[in-house]
């Protein structure tokens, strides 16, 4: 067991953990954070991703104990209030871009982080980034399309 | 799929590291996890300990000395990518980073865990020996050629890191990258990367094709693709039989050479 000081969503919680336990098991089990999903706990689907200094990272492939230190943004992070989505959200809504909605964390916050890096990525970037990230209802040709809107407001907001 | 019980720990340095793994037959270093948590996730690797690297100061950093570059064990291919210094010197590097995995794993995978992991199909081992990389441990300096010796082996002792990688510039550019692979967020087929050097003949090292990466120094495209038919070791897995790997590693190898030949010229 050991002690960690985790930064989540902007707020900080000390928690003692067990060696073996992954962040997104800690974030699902204790933290009652389960809108970061597992699905194939070895790294391929990309489910579970959440940011970690600004990267997607696989939280099913991440001890909780090595993101000691680490601020950790999880989908429950990402609209800014219970009424709101956040553009990226609000572009996967417009897009129909969710189908049965297990991806659609993971989709969002790999979209998010490209986004927050690339705020006009091309089509080619959209889908090296995306290729991430499964989508067993193979809905990937509006999610493309999501993450495209996403950008084209961003490029319309920027002056 | 949880993962079996093992201790974590965190040492302060590279010396205490050592002392770790050599103190227990079932220890590992811990660098990005990208191969060893899904391993043992899947149980084909049992561990006691996990001695964490990723935050050892000795294990990061990329530089340039005016010859070659500099590049810690533990820094992630994330920054690699996104290194000028390495799309400068390297851009061969820069473009195979580009094509392992995807970014949500990059953000965390290092180049001295792929060394390391030594896949048999992974592009970065065989642009390492095309880039003639020399790898840099906590008791000697190998060549990346003498230190991949099979599927997942590596000339590394249990309790021996990999501190970094020292990899002569070849900023001219004439390089390239031959990858087949099913999907995306696979592992290659098979693959070449091949590099001129200053001599005027280009090294071109093949993946996918034997235990461990074919290297082939010659300048011509037909050369190639005999010395890489003769000297192949193929082999079946999931993605294609040793049928296809035999057939498809010398047209690669002989595309690659043309295309650094074709940019010379
Ligand atoms: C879905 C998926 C797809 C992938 N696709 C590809 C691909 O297309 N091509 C590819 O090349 N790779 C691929 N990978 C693997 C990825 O690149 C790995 O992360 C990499 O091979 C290992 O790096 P790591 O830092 O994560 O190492 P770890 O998993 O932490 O370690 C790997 C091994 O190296 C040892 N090790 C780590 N660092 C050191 C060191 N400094 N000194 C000595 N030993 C060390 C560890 O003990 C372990 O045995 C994929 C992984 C996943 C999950």
């Amino acid at each position: 067991m050991k002690v960690i000081n985790l930064v989540i969503n902007g707020k900080s919680t000390t928690s003692i953990v067990g060696d073996r336990m992954t962040l997104a098991d800690y974030l699902r089990d204790e933290q009652g954070l389960t809108g970061t999903r597992l699905g194939c706990e070895q790294g391929v689907c990309g489910a579970c991703t959440v940011i970690v200094r600004k990267r997607p990272v696989r939280a099913c492939l991440y001890l909780a104990v090595q993101a000691d230190g680490q601020e950790i943004e999880t989908i429950e992070g990402l609209a800014p209030n219970a009424t709101e989505l956040s553009p990226i959200q609000d572009a996967f809504r417009q897009g129909h871009a969710v189908q049965c909605g297990f991806c659609t964390s993971g989709m969002l916050l790999t979209a998010k982080a490209l986004l927050d890096e690339n705020p006009n990525p091309d089509e080619d970037t959209i889908r090296d980034w995306m290729h991430g990230n499964i989508c067993r209802c193979v809905g990937y040709q509006q999610i493309i399309e999501a993450v495209q809107l996403a950008a084209e407001q961003n490029a319309t907001e920027t002056p | 799929m949880k993962l079996s019980p093992f201790t974590y720990c965190r040492p302060d340095s590279v010396a205490e590291a050592i002392e770790l793994l050599a103190g227990d037959p079932a220890s590992y270093p811990l660098a990005g996890g990208q191969s060893l948590m899904p391993a043992i996730a899947l149980k084909e690797r049992r561990a006691d300990l996990l001695v964490d690297i990723s935050r050892l100061d000795d294990l990061r950093g990329i530089s340039f000395s005016g010859t070659s570059v500099t590049i810690g064990a533990a820094e992630p291919m994330w920054d690699l990518e996104r290194s000028e210094l390495i799309r400068t010197h390297l851009p061969l590097l820069t473009r195979a980073l580009s094509t392992v995995a995807a970014a949500g794993i990059r953000s965390r995978a290092t180049l001295g865990g792929s060394a390391g992991w030594a896949d048999r199909t992974s592009q970065l081992p065989a642009t390492l020996v095309a880039l003639d990389a020399t790898i840099v441990s906590s008791t000697r300096r190998i060549k990346a050629h003498e230190f991949f010796v099979g599927h997942g082996q590596t000339a590394l002792n249990h309790d021996e890191l990999v501190l970094r990688f020292e990899i002569p510039s070849a900023s001219l550019g004439h390089h390239d990258l031959q990858v087949v692979r099913r999907t995306y967020i696979t592992w290659p087929v098979a693959g070449a990367a091949a590099v001129g050097t200053d001599a005027g003949t280009i090294r071109v090292a093949l993946f996918g094709a034997a235990p461990a990466p074919i290297l082939i120094v010659t300048s011509d495209p037909a050369d190639a693709a005999e010395q890489a038919s003769d000297r192949a070791a193929p082999f079946d897995d999931e993605h294609a039989t040793s049928t296809y790997r035999q057939r498809v590693i010398p047209v690669l190898a002989r595309r690659a050479v043309a295309n650094v030949l074709r940019v010379e010229t």
